[in-house]
């Protein structure tokens, strides 16, 4: 058994509002309004709000789950001792690579957005090993450093959502949202896998949560950060609901970097350049995230690697991934095997593992 | 402390190979006396009045015995009888005199005749320069900084520790602080650290603060170094601490946060509305100032469509005719403006002036008229320059001017995404940094709401009584504010 | 230091294979506005480019090219020393012909391409659209027409329209587009109104008193004049006299009483107007006489707008989006059976003028 975290190394509850934040805020949230009408058309909007309820009931189970143990430890621990040591480190070892191609996910369908919309030709490993580097060196500074990431990601995009789309008001159509509920519930459960798997990467929780002071108090905050998220998801997807028509939508690809395209400030004429460069940060700092959370898993895992080298291991990893994965439909693909896999942990594993560490509890006892 | 001189008589031969080391024998009644001091540390005229006249007056009527006679006729009041030669050797060169009754005796009277010859006599704060406010600054000596420091902080519990640093120098290093206030984990760490400081000359406190800093591969100044009285003790009271070295009229401070050295302590005389918005300034200041070329670099580089439609025409005609892309332009004029600043603090202050006034007038109206630089890029590259300068502490300023180049290289690599890798570098470094282990951001990250009303803003008096709790001070309130002066001025008094 | 040292080298690999996508701005040919034209050879593409060479002045340059397809910039990028950049078009026009043959293709390519902005006006000629463009190339600036079409809406009849309005209006079931019709008048371009589509192609063209009545029904009008004729007190000269008001404020409410088999919808328009030029004969401070005013005005609108509908109706275009209104109450509408009824609909209108200032009259 591991010792508990070290008290410097903790950060207060309340952090843990930009680390969800980040987590659950993916590049999906840039085109994610397509995917979901695809199925439900303009209901969508109701799959947001049962991805968004269930979720709540996710978190708090993944806090039972995490305060079922005393000592305050991550997932890894309680996976070997539920399932003995080769078979938790088994599931141990999927929940890292899973943690790492949420990471490459991620950071692929970002360079997908710079190579659209701002540099058509650009060179692709370059700017790899720059902000792999980047990766390094916050990942390397250990959580906190991680999390001031994300405390800055959180800040600059909540900066420009709301303005955006208030700015947004003249062009709005409240009446494409009618009529209500012209779809199947079939159609609306669709929608809904597509839309959970823009929520995916806050299961980092799991193993961040015993670098958290008295993590109990930040329940509050995690709950209260999904249903922001929700509501923001929510926000979004009604604005572009009523700023594109349907069939408009369906010809679009990035959405919202397409909203973006109408505002005009007096400085910037296209809102849409600036918004795509901020949004490096928000999006690396999901990155750094996930990757933190892999490192932290591959210390456990049988051959108890120190993190800093898996660390390395990863970022070699994705610049192989980088030249080797060229085109796009195996992309398409990973991405797609990527969010099943995502759904399973979410409404099979978690509940799974709540059900087991309750179990476990009322037996110590009895 | 050892000394390679077993006793005294060694350390006398090997002085008197310098020229400047001077002995002196004078008769009292019968008794030979020599006097061994160094001409050029000593007061000659306070010497021949205070102790060789007074020596000989009282050997005319009495006798002496021992060296014990000599030390209670003296009319000086640091005298000492010593036979440690560890002592003799150190006091001697800090300007004592050597008074010995009978030749090889090892006991001997050391006398302080130190001369202050040398020091400034001007103590104002040219270099933190404020209009409001005392401008009562330090000078090269440390004995008349920490009496400045006493007249203000009228307090026993001002503590002062000397240390001695620098093999060659063996300067006099004091830690400040106030007992009662100051965490003693930071004391602890300071003097641990200064302890194991191993170098030969300390010139000046800037030195120490790079010596004691947590992190050598950084361009950001860890500790505020001042030449400012009020600023210090405004630090010493808030809870931390200060370091000065023998001949420095700067004092170091510490722990520092980033938002310390954008601080002017005119900010606390001027009313708070006034003091908030002019820190506000300074903030968007250094924004500006590291930004707005690399922008200039981005847009004309990469992004042509977010230029406004209005400034399409002057923008695109002040560079129709420059034959260089935009990022060497920028260089060019970034070097040419760093030359200018670097010419100007080496030249004579006169001289500096007219530097000024060519370099900024003519070369720049030049190199527009030569088709070198555009005129838009001319005004912002100055203007940052400007912006630069707001920053109250030299050391940041300087910082600031050198992290535009790294920015303008990546945004001429890769535009806009370029400039928010470096602002993701920057951010990334900042939170890394620790100043005597506390986090360097700290209102920003560790978020701290309460500490918002003194950093980037300068609240009220009322507000501002609290010590900052990320100096973990011992006793966290400062003063007791009394409640504001409700005013019945509304509608006549009623 | 070996670690130092290997950073050091990667980073400077990285620096020198660096982005290539540079476009420095003196170093590439600004497209301002671009024409689409259908002549009988093909498709003729042309574009206005800028050359800054003094300060305030600016020299324009048409480039046009004949093809098959409809957007040749590749081949109008041979004609230039620079690269043409499309990034800071402000305006597209469509010619007469090619406006009426369809601009579906071209309108699909700006909805697709990330690199034009929302903000672009789209507009069609009377004529060729080329010949506007040689029009505007004397007015030495070269966001013209694209500054005159934005100011006509601000402070004109026309109601809020750009690339993305139309785009909506144009993709958008239950709703037709509809552009700023220009045309040349003594040798400068002029605003004559609006041509309404029916899908891709353009069916005919409406006065700008018409693009008054459909900028109130479809947004607040303000700051749109209108010269309404008044039945005089001598009442046997027909309508000499004219009302000049300015719209303040307005607001269409649009109910929808029954969906099937044939929809029918109530308007109820609400107009809040300033008078700024009335006959001589009215007396502005009389309560009475400005009741009756306000009374004719409404029942003028009423009349004026059951035209402008019937017109629609006749014409099967739905600028104003009755179709999107009847969708939003039922849910087996769709586009095709719509089109088939939709000259049956009823509209029934009622207005409700108010003279809030009588200004400078």
């Amino acid at each position: 058994m591991k010792n508990a975290v070290d008290e410097k190394y903790l950060i207060s509850p309340f952090l843990i509002v930009p680390l969800m934040y980040v987590s659950m805020v993916g590049v999906g949230v840039l085109n994610f309004q397509r995917e979901l009408a695809e199925h439900a058309g303009y209901n969508a909007y109701i799959s947001v709000i049962l991805v968004g309820i269930s979720l709540h009931f996710i978190i708090w189970m993944i806090y039972k789950i995490l305060s079922s143990n005393q000592a305050g430890l991550d997932i890894t621990v309680i996976n070997n001792a539920c399932f003995g040591k080769i078979a938790g480190n088994i599931i141990n070892l999927a929940i890292v690579l899973y943690f790492f191609f949420g990471a490459y996910i991620e950071y692929k369908a970002y360079i997908e957005v710079i190579r659209v919309w701002l540099f058509p030709a650009m060179k692709i490993l370059p700017i790899s090993v720059v902000l792999v580097s980047f990766i390094y060196y916050t990942v390397s500074g250990g959580f906190r450093t991680v999390t001031g990431l994300c405390f800055l990601g959180f800040l600059m995009t909540l900066i420009f959502i709301i303005p955006e789309n208030l700015s947004l008001l003249p062009y709005l159509h409240p009446l494409n949202l009618m009529p209500l509920l012209n779809h199947s519930i079939t159609d609306i459960l669709l929608s809904s896998k597509s839309m959970l798997y823009q929520f995916l990467g806050f299961e980092a929780l799991l193993l961040f949560y015993p670098f958290i002071k008295s993590p109990e108090k930040s329940q509050k905050w995690a709950h209260s950060m999904v249903f922001f998220v929700t509501l923001l998801y929510l926000m979004v997807l009604i604005v572009t609901f009523m700023y594109f028509s349907e069939g408009q939508l369906r010809e679009i690809s990035w959405p919202t970097l397409n909203m973006l395209k109408i505002i005009e400030t007096p400085v910037f004429q296209r809102v849409e350049y600036l918004a795509i460069s901020l949004w490096l940060l928000k999006n690396l700092s999901g990155i750094c995230l996930s990757l933190w959370a892999a490192c932290r898993g591959m210390k456990s895992v049988v051959l108890q690697i120190k993190p800093r080298m898996s660390l390395l291991a990863f970022l070699v990893g994705f610049l192989i991934l980088e030249c080797f994965l060229k085109d796009r439909s195996s992309f398409r693909w990973m991405a797609e095997f990527y969010s099943d896999v995502g759904l399973y942990f979410i409404y099979g594993y978690i509940p799974l593992m709540f059900i087991a560490t309750q179990l476990r509890k009322t037996w110590n006892k009895g | 402390m050892t000394s390679e001189f077993k006793n005294l008589g060694e350390l006398l031969q090997l002085s008197r190979q310098s020229s400047d080391f001077k002995t002196t024998v004078i008769l009292l009644g019968k008794q030979e006396v020599s006097i061994f001091y160094y001409s050029t540390l000593i007061d000659a005229k306070w010497m021949q009045q205070h102790l060789i006249l007074v020596l000989q007056n009282r050997s005319l009527d009495s006798e002496i015995k021992d060296i014990e006679d000599i030390k209670a006729w003296i009319p000086i009041n640091d005298v000492e009888i010593t036979d440690e030669i560890t002592t003799i050797q150190s006091k001697l060169l800090k300007g004592y005199a050597i008074v010995q009754l009978h030749e090889n005796d090892q006991k001997c009277l050391l006398v302080n005749l130190a001369d202050n010859h040398g020091l400034r006599e001007n103590n104002d704060t040219e270099n933190e320069f404020s209009v409001v406010g005392p401008k009562i600054g330090f000078v090269e000596d440390l004995d008349t900084n920490i009496g400045l420091l006493r007249k203000l902080l009228n307090i026993p519990n001002l503590i002062i520790k000397e240390i001695i640093v620098g093999t060659n120098s063996k300067t006099k290093v004091a830690i400040i602080y106030i007992n009662g206030v100051t965490n003693e984990q930071n004391i602890q760490t300071l003097e641990k650290r200064l302890t194991e400081i191993d170098y030969d000359v300390v010139f000046d406190s800037s030195l120490l603060d790079q010596m004691i800093s947590d992190n050598s591969f950084t361009p950001f100044p860890l500790f505020v170094s001042t030449e400012r009285r009020d600023r210090v003790v405004y630090s010493l009271t808030s809870g931390q601490v200060a370091v000065v070295s023998d001949g420095s009229p700067y004092i170091v401070t510490g722990p520092a946060t980033l938002y310390d050295f954008f601080i002017s302590a005119e900010d606390y005389y001027l009313p708070w509305i006034l003091g908030s918005f002019f820190r506000l300034i300074r903030i968007f200041g250094v924004i500006f100032s590291m930004f707005a070329s690399a922008l200039y670099v981005a847009i004309t580089t990469y992004h042509y469509e977010v230029i406004p439609k209005d400034l399409l025409s002057p923008l695109i005609f002040s560079r129709q005719y420059v034959p260089f892309p935009p990022f060497f332009e920028v260089l060019f004029l970034e070097i040419t403006i760093e030359f200018l600043r670097e010419a100007g603090a080496r030249l004579p202050t006169k001289i500096g002036q007219t530097l000024g006034i060519v370099g900024g007038i003519v070369i720049g109206e030049a190199a527009v008229q030569a088709a070198l630089t555009s005129n838009i890029l001319l005004i912002l590259v100055a203007l940052s320059a400007l912006a630069s300068f707001t920053t109250p502490i030299y050391k940041m300023s300087n910082t600031i001017r050198f992290l535009r180049f790294p920015i303008i290289i990546l945004s001429a690599l890769w535009g806009g995404i370029g400039i928010f890798i470096g602002v993701g570098f920057l951010f990334v470094h900042l939170i890394r940094l620790r100043s005597l282990g506390s986090p360097y951001v700290v209102p920003i990250f560790p978020l701290r709401i309460m500490e918002f009303s003194d950093s980037f803003i300068r609240s009220s008096f009322q507000i501002l009584n609290k010590r900052p709790q990320r100096l973990r001070p011992k006793s966290s309130v400062k003063y007791l504010p009394k409640k504001a002066v409700k005013q019945k001025n509304n509608l006549d008094e009623e | 230091m070996y670690r130092w040292k290997t950073f050091s080298v990667i980073i400077l690999f990285a620096v020198l294979s660096a982005c290539s996508d540079q476009r420095i701005v003196n170093q590439i040919c600004l497209v301002h506005a671009i024409s689409f034209d259908t002549v009988s050879n093909g498709k003729k593409t042309a574009v206005l480019i800028s050359h800054f060479k003094e300060q305030g002045k600016t020299e324009l340059q048409i480039l046009h090219t004949v093809s098959n397809s409809n957007i040749s910039l590749p081949r109008l990028n041979t004609m230039t020393n620079d690269p043409l950049e499309r990034g800071q078009i402000s305006m597209v026009l469509f010619g007469k012909t090619s406006a009426e043959k369809g601009t579906g293709t071209v309108l699909h390519h700006f909805l697709r391409d990330p690199k034009f902005s929302s903000r672009i006006q789209l507009a069609v000629a009377d004529r060729d659209a080329s010949e506007l463009l040689e029009i505007t190339k004397k007015t030495q600036e070269p966001f013209y027409l694209s500054d005159m079409i934005e100011q006509n809406m601000r402070s004109g009849n026309l109601p809020l329209m750009n690339l993305h309005v139309s785009l909506f209006n144009y993709y958008g079931e239950g709703r037709d587009m509809f552009l700023p019709y220009l045309r040349i008048e003594h040798g400068e371009v002029i605003i004559d109104g609006l041509a309404l589509f029916r899908r891709d192609r353009k069916i005919t063209e409406i006065s700008m008193k018409d693009a008054f009545l459909l900028k109130m029904l479809i947004q607040n009008s303000k700051n749109g004049s209108l010269m309404v004729p008044l039945a005089g007190k001598a009442s046997n000269k027909p309508s000499e006299d004219f009302i000049l008001l300015r719209s303040m404020h307005s607001k269409a409410n649009y109910i929808v009483s029954t969906v099937n088999p044939v929809p029918s919808i109530s308007i109820r328009l609400k107009l809040v107007t300033e008078l700024q030029n009335v006959p001589e004969w009215v007396d502005l401070r009389s309560e009475e006489q400005l009741t009756q005013l306000e009374k004719a005005l409404s029942s003028y609108f009423r009349t004026e707008i059951e035209k402008f509908l019937s017109l629609l109706k006749k014409n099967k275009v739905d600028p104003v989006g009755l179709g999107d209104l009847v969708r939003g109450r039922s849910r087996e509408w769709n586009a095709q059976d719509f089109e088939k009824i939709y000259q049956r609909i009823k509209t029934t209108v009622s207005v409700q003028v108010k003279i809030a200032s009588t200004g400078s009259a």
